[in-house]
């Protein structure tokens, strides 16, 4: 029973990761524009196609992959910007949080129908030769392509701490994403700044996608699940924290494996549940500040 | 130095400054008077760019500041300390005073401006890594001045410095208003308390819903019976 | 003034007998331009990889049949052209019902159905309301069927003949036979329907069930499912994974080194993008299918030519089961001789007609009854057929059988 738990624990670590990365990307735009991008789910699927059509198409690992489709994806994002969001970004708080929803329904909508012409119905995936090859801990199983999931998010998201808290760019996000005036006054260009923003939390999606593709399976209609998922993790963790909303998509992962042991078909509601509790209890979310 | 020539300014729909007009010389203090929502703060941000006038011109050592976005206007040399201190509660001392010193006017002499700063308050040094959050009022004044000073302002704009501080605090704020102000900053200030703006300042502009309404050397109006009983309340009498 | 009075009498019956008088009159039936007949599928959502299966054949067929004229019709003495409209449920059973009544609107004389059971199950009933017949070529559940609707008819099999097939098949192997059971099961009707089976299968034929869990349809992490059948030593693996869960299973089974001798699934290997999403990851799952592009029946080379030109690849196993579909709506309405929803219906409840999935006719509840059933194993990126049902022995040499193969341990592959 404890090698079980064991096991189901670290099952819970490998989904949980790729929830902790998708959520940091929404949390990230969301903190820094005010702008909640509901397509982010979207981006992700992008991300993981482009990530597919390396592999097959070309060869590319995967892994080798990732850089591009973050690069990549962080281009998209920035077109995305400039054409989509910089029209609301101007507008205030709250015309900007509800026309940038408007827009992000949207896209949802628009972009499962271009992934049907693109890379039609059928399911993808990434699966290179060592895929599902795993070594033995202690008893407890541990497959090489989650294990590198959850570094390369652990990477990731370290990168994205120390950019945000250590670099001059990085500290005038945060900056921005607590006051735009000041940050206006402090000299700040923020549209820029928005602009990398969204790139970087474009980026990220792709890069959650890319990692998803392997690990499960692409269609053309995972973006919202992934949205929804993202969404909860975010509320979990508090808007804007990124080291939170990792650690929160690791409790999601976690909570959302060991509860599949009790609770059966019951288990996909945990999500919910926790959510309407945070929304109750503790609005701000496990990390954020009231 | 700073040419404001005729200008109006809306929000939205509703109209917030009418034909104002002011000069500032280098190395001056003016005060600007007004009661609440005449538009002291409106000008302020006009010239800060966060709210650009629809008419008219703002000059600034000869360039035109009303079509420059915020962030080049800082680079120009004039930097806003707005009334709810434009300052970033969730983040420290020192990174708020980083991020003071962002433009690339600042940035250059970063070091030098982060020890006068601290030389000049010397508390925010002992707190530099207190989110600033946590700070006191007075403290987060200071902070609010200092960054504004980390982006080598030649103009430095200060939007009501003594709202909701102590009158201990408020005077020590004030001096070192006036210790900036000897090292060539010009000052364009807005106070609630007439009386020590008036002190401090060379001259005054009266503004009253959206417009100038008188202009006069400082020490005249501190004599004058209307400024008295409108502004400094009959208690400073 | 009378004069005056006499002609506005006169215009007016002139009016009347110009305008009014002819559309009261019963009319000789003008020939309608087309047949028209919608196709209510699941193109997006997550049976959509099925669906899609579908709305292709439908396209090949009728285009098919429109190239040869149309289908004759005997009340108007002539050929006339189909046309299909095909609407998105969106894998949602409120949206199959706004879609049908749109199709009622339209004036459909007949719908061919989607795959999940969830757009049976609630478009069967709108199907009856509406008197248009419903005739689908997926779904597997029992359950539609038995609510006395006689507007729906599936050419596809049921669970009560594929679930206990799987038991036949390991009986046809030689000893040592696998005899412990696991079953996965998503929280849906016919999956259920499938464990009912599997259960009284089992008993009957002596196999023990030593694992069972449920799950929700959406599902990604099924390692505590996989752990568990694993403690268990379960050999067999039972299960009705929709299309996007079956990746995710086999590459996490294969993560916690899980090693049974057979997967036999129903539903998501069956999409020909199994195989290349999983490699040979893919490999000795088997699945049993209605249809498959090997079956060397009349009519399969031209839809195989056909769907491989269009769309770069043979038929799925979907493909050919709507295919049989429309070849079964087409010689129903031949038979019927005209464009009435009843009749056509009545022609399809007397349907006994070879189709490229085998012979077709219906029980009086609008199942298949005697229908072909093959396994399909997957090796090297392709299925190959390892069994078939009783129905099968007629098409012995049409079908080119191979044997089934127990899955080795990962590690020795």
């Amino acid at each position: 029973m404890v090698q079980f738990l064991a096991q189901t624990f670290v099952n819970g670590i490998n989904v949980g990761a790729l929830y902790g990365l998708a959520a940091v990307g929404l949390s990230l735009i969301f903190g820094v524009m005010r702008i909640l991008n509901v397509a982010h789910g979207e981006f992700l699927m992008v991300g993981g196609y482009i990530g597919f059509w390396l592999f097959k198409l070309y060869g590319v690992d995967p892994f080798v992959g990732l850089p591009l489709v973050g690069i990549f994806l962080f281009l998209i994002g920035i077109v995305f910007y400039k054409v989509v969001f910089s029209r609301v970004a101007k507008f205030h708080e709250e015309v900007k949080l509800k026309n940038s929803l408007l827009i992000a329904f949207g896209l949802y909508l628009i972009f499962p129908q271009i992934a049907m012409v693109l890379w039609t119905a059928d399911e993808r995936a990434i699966s290179p030769a060592y895929s599902g090859q795993a070594f033995d801990l202690l008893g407890v199983r541990f497959g090489y392509v989650p294990l590198a999931g959850v570094c390369i998010a652990i990477i990731v998201i370290l990168a994205m701490y120390l950019f945000l808290t250590k670099t001059y760019f990085g500290k005038s996000l945060r900056g921005t994403a607590e006051s735009w005036k000041a940050a206006k006054l402090s000299g700040i260009h923020i549209e820029w700044t928005f602009m990398i923003t969204f790139g970087l939390g474009i980026s990220l999606a792709g890069i959650a996608g890319v990692l998803i593709a392997l690990t499960q399976e692409l269609t053309p209609f995972m973006g919202m699940p992934w949205t929804l998922k993202a969404l909860i993790v975010v509320v979990l963790a508090g808007m804007g924290s990124i080291v939170g909303a990792f650690v929160a998509g690791l409790i999601l992962g976690i909570v959302e494996a060991v509860s599949a042991i009790f609770m059966g078909p019951y288990t996909i509601a945990i999500g919910l549940l926790i959510f309407l509790i945070i929304l109750v209890l503790r609005p701000q979310g496990l990390f954020g500040r009231a | 130095m700073l040419e404001v020539n005729h200008i109006d300014t809306y929000y939205g729909e509703l109209k917030a400054l009418w034909d104002v007009s002011l000069t500032l010389d280098k190395g001056e203090i003016v005060a600007l008077i007004g009661a609440n929502g005449s538009g002291k703060s409106t000008l302020l941000e006009a010239i800060a760019g966060l709210l650009p006038p629809t008419t008219g011109e703002i000059l600034f050592e000869g360039v035109r500041l009303d079509k420059e976005p915020s962030h080049r206007i800082v680079e120009f040399g004039v930097c806003l300390v707005p009334e709810d201190r434009g300052i970033f509660p969730g983040m420290n001392v020192s990174e708020n005073l980083e991020l003071g010193a962002f433009s690339k006017r600042g940035r250059k002499e970063k070091e030098e401006t982060l020890h006068v700063v601290y030389g000049l308050f010397p508390i925010l040094k002992n707190r530099r890594n207190q989110l600033t959050r946590t700070l006191s009022g007075g403290e987060q004044q200071m902070l609010a001045i200092g960054k504004g000073l980390l982006s080598r302002p030649k103009l430095l704009m200060l939007d009501e410095p003594s709202l909701g501080l102590a009158p201990l605090v408020t005077k020590n704020i004030f001096e070192a208003i006036c210790q900036i102000n000897q090292t060539g900053v010009s000052i364009l200030l807005v106070e609630q308390n007439v009386h020590i703006a008036l002190r401090v300042a060379k001259r005054a502009y009266i503004i009253e819903n959206g417009r100038i309404v008188q202009h006069e050397q400082a020490k005249n109006l501190l004599r004058d019976r209307r400024v008295i009983q409108a502004y400094l309340g009959t208690h400073y009498a | 003034m009378k004069k005056k009075w006499l002609v506005i009498l006169f215009s007016l019956f002139v009016v009347c007998a110009v305008f009014v008088i002819p559309s009261m009159l019963p009319a000789a039936k003008k020939a309608p331009e087309t047949i028209k007949v919608s196709a209510v599928l699941s193109l997006t959502g997550p049976f959509a990889p099925l669906a899609t299966q579908a709305k292709n054949a439908y396209q090949i067929y009728f285009e098919k049949v429109n190239a040869e004229g149309g289908i004759f019709i005997k009340e108007f003495n002539k050929k006339i052209p189909v046309e299909i409209k095909i609407l998105d449920d969106e894998s949602d059973g409120l949206k199959t019902i706004l879609q049908l009544e749109v199709a009622n609107e339209w004036g459909a004389v007949a719908n061919l159905g989607g795959i999940g059971c969830t757009s049976f199950e609630v478009g069967t009933v709108v199907a009856q309301k509406n008197k248009m017949v419903w005739l689908g070529p997926g779904c597997a559940g029992w359950t539609p069927h038995q609510r006395g609707i006689n507007y729906m008819f599936s050419t596809f099999f049921k669970t009560p003949f594929i679930s206990p097939l799987v038991y036949n098949m390991i009986m046809s192997m030689p000893e040592p036979r696998p005899k412990k059971v696991a079953i996965f099961e998503i929280n849906q009707l016919d999956c259920e329907e499938a464990v009912e089976y599997w259960r009284k299968g089992a008993e009957k034929k002596g196999f023990e069930i030593v694992y069972h869990q449920k799950y929700a349809l959406g599902t990604k992490d099924f390692s505590a499912m996989i752990t568990g059948a694993k403690a268990a030593g379960a050999e067999i693996l039972l299960g009705y994974p929709a299309p996007p869960e079956g990746p995710a299973m086999i590459k996490q089974m294969k993560e916690l080194d899980y090693n049974p001798k057979l997967i036999y699934w129903i539903r998501a290997p069956e999409a020909s993008s199994f195989g290349p999403a999983l490699g040979p990851l893919a490999d000795y799952v088997c699945v049993p299918v209605a249809w498959s592009n090997q079956l060397a029946i009349s009519g399969n080379d031209q839809l195989n030519a056909q769907h491989q030109k269009v769309h770069g690849k043979l038929g799925d196993p979907i493909t050919g089961s709507a295919y049989a579909a429309g070849q079964v709506l087409v010689d129903a309405v031949k038979r019927a001789g005209i464009l009435d929803r009843k009749a056509i219906r009545d022609t399809i409840a007397k349907t006994d007609t070879e189709t490229v999935a085998g012979r077709i006719h219906f029980s009086p509840q609008g199942w298949a009854v005697d229908r072909l059933v093959l396994v399909l194993q997957w090796k090297d990126g392709k299925q190959n057929i390892v069994y078939y049902n009783e129905a099968g022995q007629n098409y012995k040499k049409n079908i080119p059988k191979v044997d089934l193969k127990w899955q080795p341990p990962w590690s020795s592959r």
